[in-house]
């Protein structure tokens, strides 16, 4: 028997599929199915009645036989609805990989064209992966804890009297008293639990090394709030946080035991000194965990019972953490189940307004009625929590985005090229378009084949961005200090699983993007008819030309913008390179000891320091070593209130003033000039009368002019009190914590009359600083090998990193401004060397009608002049956008400042008119009769 | 009939593919086939046939078109596949070896049982 059949049955089903013939409806499945069902039932019941039966019992032999009927055909649905499933998805998987390899073959015979597009992608979207790195680590990305979502921060602004002192962690307007913390995890029902912490440097003695780094004290509730599990032995609970010093315990990072301990699991049980305070370490916080500060990466966690002791900013002479005045901690919540933040909120103000105006407003006193009023209106703010706290989320928050934002158009400019170059070769390809669609071939499928080239050029692009993105990380890091002393974050600049998801989206992003316009416009409707009318030139092309040398015009607007803000932002770091600081810093080496935190007596620092001072003088080409307390223009500060002779100080003035700590020949050896009196000497020390050194603004403040030599004054909270010392010098200005902050008024005293257990010192030489690096290395080697040397680096070093973030904003956002100038240009001469390609024939008629090849240079150049004005224009505003959103950023620079637009019109212009110029020779060097025969 | 004999897993498609090498077939056809050559003895119910040809179908062992019976009824004809036939003809070899090592065990394993 030979079956006849219907039509698509002859086709080889490789190419029925190939035309999408083969495919069913589900409900065409279906149908199928129970017709066949039909056919057998009934085939059978006649064969069944030819033996005998009637047409009942065979009806029901033939349903026995097939089994039973409803549940058969339900499986044979199922069945059949999955074959079609898994043959539609083959049929697709083979449709994708003809299109790749039809892609690869054409991309194989244009390896230029694929190199250019990989390149121009591979910068644009590397740049913009290396700048999403810092923005993910820095304001996006939330804690690795549980649930970090139902987190909330604490703050309080208004006045707080008494004593403060924050840290990277925040603002002193988020900083809790001791006492405060007790009372609101005590009276809130809202909250799951409260954490309290606070970030110290801390000098870690283990067996017989020392390490100095960053550490936090934490309450018993940071860790189960945060809901991790130990790496090792256990993390902290409330057991650890019940009695004042009674618990010496400590909890490692992971980091710090891997690297200094090898991973040891023994570990656990050790003693350590932590700012030598004998600990012994109870356990290892989870891999990955780094504290809940952003640019701070704790190496050990000590509990909050025990911060008298470690904490190096409290006297343990004077321990003031049970005062109600003294605000040191930075305080974080968990939301309990179904409570919102909203109610968090209220709850808490309602407790702590009582805890204010209760306990609190009583103990208060010199208060003015209108500070005492603002006091009371306190109120407790609770925000989202979930990225922890950190200074650098509002520090950084807006260089970062514009950084990003900068890199998104250097990504779009590199767009622009690359859809440029798939247009015109897509009017080179429009001969075979036209031949394929004219010969059947579906514009959906031609379509979908030219995107799968463009997905393939983006993932490809994105792979190589990788390597820009690596390597740009690699300069950003080089910028970025690492926080040792004050300066810098400690940031990760590789690649985690967050960057690489946004290249990959970025990657398909941009593909769709360049590709889109391309292959919608290769594959035209009309293209059939446009290549019959214009004997083999689709007419089409003007749509095309118009939108290439948009897209150019584009170019150049978004580079002229990039242009100004490189030009705004460098201009910002030369005047703040040209900052007079008051102190010299060339040929100055800076570092930190810390003797009186591990290993040392305070004694002994005292003699480690005379000792130091002593043989680091001796240094071949050293002419002058001092020391201060506060590491300058590292960020730090350190102040207080000051009751000055002749000073009238009522219970709301301002009678703050900043504070050092020097050495005898501190002002000599800055270069800091001396208007006055006279600087200390070996002799103003433990016993001497307390002397002071003030600089002009100080002297200005206070209203002591030029006759501050001689008047007497003291540190103080209170307007009344003795004024034990007496002011001997009057000194310039210098500046003190940053480089862009303005000189504040400042106290000197000498530190030899009050013995710190830190010191940094400070080194002139007279041959390059560099050299007496190593010398100074040697020399704390030699009197103690243990003794770890912080932030050892040359002044300038630490001047330079004291303004890493307008050094990261300028440096990369010139970088970024050249990078997309050049894409322009190149974007630029692609399509003029297209257009002169293209009007070949006019100019060589042109020419056969008597033009001169400097008219035809000036065609192509007048199209260039058209581009670059529209786009200067179009720049010129975007320029002045950028320029008002970047204002807080710049120093001593107007955000409009003319020169500077005109510099960036010009560079653009130099480079428009050089890259044109190639183009308009080649054009005005044709030979017009050959021009004339080539069509 | 006569005593039924439950069938081995996977034999049914390979009954069928040995059906289908006789012609293209409908599924009743391959039905009366299968009795045919068995005289009843195998036990299994019809609806397990379609499944089996849907596998052999996605596996494209078989191939299904529709075409009309003599009877002019449309009726969705198998044939088997270039692979079809290699998997039949692997398949065969290896139930052969299959067969005579399993019988070649029972029959000498009786009379190496009594000593």
């Amino acid at each position: 028997m030979t079956p006849s059949r219907d039509p698509p049955s002859g086709v080889r089903p490789g190419v029925a599929r190939l035309f999408r013939l083969a495919v069913r409806r589900a409900d065409r499945v279906r149908a199928d199915i129970d017709d066949e069902i039909r056919l057998h039932l009934e085939l059978r019941v006649r064969q069944l009645m030819d033996e005998g039966l009637s047409l009942d019992e065979a009806r029901a032999e033939a349903e026995r036989r097939f089994g039973p009927i409803d549940q058969a055909r339900e499986r044979l649905h199922r069945s059949a609805s999955r074959r079609e499933g898994r043959m539609r998805m083959r049929e697709w998987l083979e449709v994708v990989l003809q299109d790749l390899k039809i892609t690869l073959r054409g991309m194989r015979r244009a390896p230029g064209f694929v190199l250019t597009i990989v390149v121009c992608l591979a910068l644009g979207i590397g740049a913009n992966s290396a700048t999403f790195s810092l923005v993910d680590q820095l304001l996006l990305r939330p804690l690795p804890v549980v649930a970090p979502d139902r987190l909330v921060n604490l703050s309080a602004p208004g006045p707080k009297p008494g004593r403060d002192n924050s840290s990277l962690a925040g603002p002193s307007s988020e900083l809790f008293s001791y006492p405060m913390f007790r009372d609101i995890s005590r009276s809130t029902t809202a909250l799951s639990g409260v954490a309290a912490f606070r970030l110290i440097p801390v000098s870690i003695a283990l067996g017989d090394r020392t390490r100095f780094g960053q550490g936090a004290i934490v309450s018993g509730s940071y860790f189960p709030l945060l809901g991790l599990k130990p790496a090792l032995g256990r993390l902290f609970g409330p057991q650890d946080d019940q009695t004042l010093g009674a618990h010496p315990v400590a909890v490692l990072a992971y980091d710090y035991w891997a690297r200094e301990l090898g991973s040891d699991t023994a570990a656990v049980g050790r003693t350590m000194r932590v700012n030598g305070e004998l600990l012994t370490v109870i356990g290892v916080a989870p891999r990955g965990f780094g504290g809940t500060t952003v640019g701070v990466r704790p190496v050990v966690y000590v509990p909050l019972s025990m911060a008298v002791g470690v904490d190096p900013a409290i006297d343990p002479a004077h321990p003031d953490m049970e005062s109600r005045r003294y605000y040191w901690l930075y305080l974080f919540a968990r939301l309990r189940p179904e409570v919102s933040l909203a109610q968090a909120s209220n709850e808490l103000d309602r407790v702590y307004h009582s805890i204010i105006t209760e306990v609190e407003a009583p103990l208060q006193s010199g208060m003015s009625a209108a500070t005492m009023a603002r006091f009371r209106e306190r109120k407790i703010v609770v925000e989202d929590g979930r990225r922890g706290q950190s200074l650098l989320h509002g520090q950084t928050r807006q260089p970062m985005l514009l950084l990003f934002g900068i890199t998104l158009l250097v990504t779009l400019i590199a767009c622009a090229n690359i859809a440029n170059l798939l247009l015109v070769r897509g009017a080179a390809r429009a001969g075979e378009m036209a031949v394929r669609l004219s010969l059947g071939a579906s514009r959906r499928r031609l379509i979908a084949q030219l995107l799968s080239e463009s997905v393939l050029l983006g993932l490809l692009g994105g792979a190589a961005s990788l390597l820009v993105a690596a390597g740009t990380l690699r300069l950003i890091a080089s910028l970025v200090p690492t926080s040792d002393l004050g300066n810098g974050a400690t940031l990760s600049f590789g690649l985690p699983p967050s960057v690489l998801i946004f290249t990959a989206v970025m990657s398909l992003g941009t593909s769709l993007l360049f590709g889109l316009f391309p292959a919608l416009h290769g594959t035209r409707g009309d293209l059939v008819t446009a290549i019959r009318a214009s004997g083999g030139q689709p007419s089409g092309a003007r749509r095309a030309a118009r939108l290439r040398s948009g897209l150019v015009t584009a170019q150049i607007a978004l580079s002229m913008s990039l242009l100004v803000a490189a030009g705004l932002f460098v201009g910002s770091l030369r005047n703040i390179a040209r900052i007079d600081l008051g102190i010299e810093v060339e040929r100055l080496v800076t570092f930190g000891l810390a003797p009186g935190f591990g290993g040392h007596s305070h004694e002994e620092a005292q003699a480690v320091f005379a000792e130091v001072e002593r043989r680091l003088g001796a240094i071949a080409g050293v002419s002058g070593v001092t020391a201060s307390t506060v590491p300058l223009l590292t960020g730090s500060t350190n102040g207080g209130n000051v009751r000055v002779e002749g000073f009238a100080r009522g219970p709301d003035t301002d009678a703050n003033t900043r504070k050092d700590a020097v050495g005898a020949s501190f002002f000599d050896v800055m270069r800091i000039p001396l208007l006055a009196g006279r600087g200390f000497t070996d002799a103003d020390r433990l016993g001497a009368p307390p002397v002071a050194v003030v600089n002009e603004t100080f002297a200005r403040k206070f209203g002591l002019g030029r006759d501050a030599v001689g008047r007497r004054m003291a540190f103080g909270n209170t307007a009344d009190g003795p004024l034990d010392m007496e002011i001997v010098g009057l000194v310039s200005d210098s500046h003190y914590s940053g480089v862009r902050d303005a000189e504040p008024p400042l106290v000197f005293t000498p530190y030899l009359q009050n013995p710190p257990d830190a010191l940094i010192f400070y080194v002139r030489t007279a041959r390059a600083p560099e050299a007496t690096l190593a010398a100074i290395r040697g020399v704390v080697r030699s009197i103690d090998p243990e003794m770890p040397l912080i932030g050892l680096k040359t002044m300038p070093e630490q001047v330079r990193d004291n303004v890493y973030v307008d050094r990261l904003v300028g440096l990369l956002s010139a970088a970024f401004a050249v990078l997309a100038t050049l894409l322009a240009a190149v974007g630029l001469y692609g399509v003029l060397a297209y257009t002169v390609a293209q009007r070949r024939r006019e100019f060589g008629l042109r020419m056969a009608l008597g033009a001169d090849a400097g008219c035809v240079r000036g065609l192509v150049l007048a199209q260039v002049g058209r581009m670059a004005l529209v786009g200067g224009v179009l720049g010129v505003g975007g320029a002045l956008a950028l320029g008002r959103t970047a204002q807080s950023l710049l120093y001593g620079l107007d955000g409009s400042n003319p020169a500077i637009y005109v510099a960036a019109a010009t560079v653009l212009g130099l480079v428009a008119i050089v890259t044109g110029w190639l183009p308009a020779w080649r054009a005005s060097r044709l030979e017009p009769m050959e021009a004339l025969r080539l069509e | 009939m006569p005593d039924a004999l439950p069938l081995v897993k996977g034999t049914l498609d390979v009954l069928v593919l040995k059906a289908l090498c006789w012609g293209p077939m409908h599924g009743f056809e391959i039905t009366r086939w299968l009795e045919g050559r068995s005289g009843g003895a195998l036990d299994v119910q019809d609806s397990a046939l379609y499944q089996a040809l849907h596998r052999l179908e996605e596996r494209e062992l078989a191939r299904a078109e529709w075409g009309v019976t003599e009877n002019n009824q449309r009726a969705r004809y198998y044939r088997v596949t270039k692979q079809g036939r290699a998997h039949l003809a692997a398949s065969t070899r290896q139930w052969v070896r299959y067969a005579e090592t399993v019988t070649g065990i029972l029959t000498t394993a009786v009379e190496s049982a009594s000593p």
